[in-house]
């Protein structure tokens, strides 16, 4: 499956939430490989704790160099190999492959053309070969690097891979109309997709979306709230829910929702078994809502249309 | 060392001159189908028809197996060089592609690397006419020797970085990736598996040939050999090496050995290969996560309905090869790694029977 990771904001969370994603998938057994098509901005090395490529790889031979045409095949990092966390090596028993397709430093967007399409496609077919799981972080808003996802999935030999697409939104007013925007709206996904000659229907149902930075009002972080404080937290909560449900990206089109935490928010790393019980920095719910995340993507049932 | 052994590789070939060495250098890719069953025969041979008007070559004993007809490309570029001296080649490189069973998916690539043949005075390239009247040659202009050739080769990371030199790997992907696109396949493989690649090199004989040596008496004077070789075809030397998760190469010093056949054999041990790191790598993870209770893993299933029975070791080998296969099974073990491999499969089944027959009991 290959699994298209997009917002319609920058700050959603969104990076950060598919490599918890690619992670916890990984160590339930699948073989996961994770592509940085966010050209402008590569940070999937600096999120999975490979400093060697923390601002996208040097030395030309990342997915930049590769989409045009300058070397044969895009530098594929093994993580288990990489990643500078103790808990993690050596790498976990009956852990699934888990590879890192990086950016590249000072790489920037840049138009596409017929033949980095073709070089995507075959990219990515061999990738679903290979690989249970393909992620792709595209860019944020309709970028080339969307224009470009959208394209090649329209190919013959893509059609028949299953593509799904996961629109990231935090949980506030502006971002919950920019999602619903990105995703229906005019040159939104489905609209754009159709005109390249995707099946509308079968991309409407490929469609999902995360909430991320939700706060819980239940949760201990609120306990401390004025009676008043708690009530409009819930107002709100309740008013965002009605937006949601009015834009279409209410609960049938919901995939997870990950809560609000500072780990995620200031730090954009992975989260750990040892960052919730042993460092206790992270919420037990946040690694709870990653792993219903990692659960879904890849549960059928989930990306059932109703 | 560059001067020494004349005409090796193909010593049927009529340009063959003194002080002259060919090595023979290549790399197959082995890959899972990306079609939910086996194909049909009619099914494989429309998948490597890829050349319109070109045969598929088809086989039924053993296993099915389909060859594609030769393709060919025209390179101009440096030769790779452990030492990283710069020598430029011209000329072509064959690849083709093959599926066996219906099931698995192979490409390779290999190209006769002619050294020396011409002095560094002939500056002037010949017209591309030579070239394609000697496909799958290369000719180097300037003083390389065979072994920094082959170990440039054998060793040098393919793929990442700026492709300066002759790279036979992407060539070789790029066919695999062109096969795996074909519209009769339904691109939803029963499971995942990972491509691995075989390099490998054949170098004349070195007389000197240290260590082990398994010069076979057997074959020798069988006098089958492939082309109209002077003298019978043997084998000096052969070093196997599983250098990473996906990466093998394979260096065989010999004379007198048709090309052809060095590049089937090559085939034929990068498939049987592919099969036990693919079906190491099931049985690996199916240990880790036993449930325990008699239950087969489900990883085991589509190993056993599509992989089991693929096992044919040597079958398209020519006879004055075959030492090279014993010797591996000697040392590298491959048959009784297999053995070994489906034996626990089969335990597994046993097993998961008996506990079913168990709760059927209850």
């Amino acid at each position: 499956m290959i699994l298209f990771a997009t917002s319609d904001k920058g700050g959603t969370g969104r990076s950060v939430t598919s490599c918890n994603v690619a992670l916890r998938c990984a160590l339930q057994h699948k073989d996961v490989c994770y592509l940085d098509f966010d050209f402008g901005s590569p940070t999937a090395g600096a999120i999975f704790h490979v400093d060697s490529v923390a601002r996208g790889i040097a030395g030309g031979c990342g997915l930049h160099s590769y989409l045009e045409g300058s070397v044969a095949a895009p530098a594929e990092l093994d993580l288990w190999r990489h990643i500078e966390r103790a808990e993690l090596q050596p790498r976990p028993a009956g852990a699934g492959r888990l590879v890192l397709l990086p950016g590249e430093e000072g790489g920037g967007e840049f138009p596409i053309d017929d033949e980095m399409i073709d070089r995507c496609q075959r990219l990515l077919r061999r990738l679903a070969e290979e690989f249970e799981l393909v992620i792709v972080d595209l860019s944020a808003g309709r970028s080339y690097a969307l224009q470009l996802a959208l394209e090649v999935t329209a190919r013959p030999a893509l059609r028949a891979v299953t593509t799904r697409w996961l629109v990231f939104h935090r949980w506030t007013r502006q971002h919950i109309i920019a999602a619903a925007g990105l995703a229906y709206g005019e040159h939104g996904i489905v609209a754009t997709a159709a005109a390249k000659g995707h099946n509308h229907d079968r991309l409407d149902d490929s469609v999902r979306f995360v909430r991320t930075a939700v706060p819980a009002p239940e949760s201990p972080q609120f306990a401390s709230l004025l009676p008043t404080q708690a009530a409009w937290l819930q107002e709100t909560d309740a008013e965002l829910q009605k937006l949601a449900a009015r834009r279409g990206v209410g609960r049938s089109v919901l995939l997870g929702s990950v809560p609000l935490d500072p780990v995620l928010q200031w730090r954009e790393q992975l989260i750990l078994d040892s960052d919730v019980w042993t460092l206790r920095i992270a919420n037990k719910e946040t690694s709870a809502a990653l792993d219903a995340l990692a659960d879904d993507v890849l549960n059928d049932d989930a990306w059932e249309g109703l | 060392m560059g001067a020494e052994g004349g005409g090796c590789a193909e010593a049927g070939d009529a340009t063959s001159a003194g002080g002259r060495s060919d090595v023979l250098v290549g790399e197959v890719r082995t890959g899972l189908l990306a079609n939910s069953r086996a194909l049909t025969e009619p099914e494989a041979t429309a998948v490597v028809a890829l050349r319109p008007g070109s045969q598929v070559r088809v086989s039924v004993r053993p296993v099915p197996h389909a060859v594609s007809p030769g393709l060919t490309l025209g390179v101009h570029c440096p030769v790779p060089s452990a030492s990283g001296t710069r020598c430029d080649g011209l000329g072509t490189v064959l690849s083709r592609a093959s599926l066996t069973s219906g099931r698995l998916v192979q490409a390779s690539t290999h190209a006769r690397i002619v050294l020396g043949g011409r002095g560094p005075a002939v500056e002037g390239h010949r017209p591309w006419a030579h070239h394609l009247v000697h496909p799958g040659a290369i000719e180097v202009v300037g003083r390389l020797p065979a072994d920094d050739l082959a170990d440039g080769f054998l060793l040098t990371a393919t793929g990442d970085g700026p492709g300066a030199v002759l790279d036979l790997g992407a060539v070789c992907g790029r066919l695999l990736d062109q096969v795996q696109e074909s519209p009769i396949l339904d691109q939803k493989p029963p499971f995942r598996a990972r491509r691995t690649r075989f390099r490998f090199v054949l170098l004349p004989c070195r007389h000197t040939a240290a260590g082990e040596s398994f010069r076979d008496s057997g074959s020798e004077d069988s006098g089958t050999t492939f082309g109209p070789s002077p003298a019978p075809g043997h084998v000096c030397r052969v070093d196997f090496v599983v250098a990473d998760e996906t990466l093998r190469t394979l260096r065989i010093h010999g004379s007198g050995l048709g090309l052809v056949s060095v590049v089937g054999l090559c085939e034929d041990l990068a498939l049987h290969d592919w099969l036990l790191t693919t079906v190491q790598h099931v049985v690996a993870g199916s240990r880790v996560r036993a449930g325990g209770g008699g239950r087969l893993s489900s990883q085991l299933k589509p190993v056993i309905d599509h992989l089991l029975h693929v096992w044919m070791p040597a079958a398209r080998v020519g006879e004055e090869l075959l030492p090279v296969w014993a010797g591996l099974e000697q040392r590298a073990g491959f048959s009784r790694q297999w053995e070994s491999l489906v034996g626990w499969i089969r335990d597994q089944l046993a097993l998961s029977l008996l506990a079913g027959l168990g709760d059927g009991a209850r």
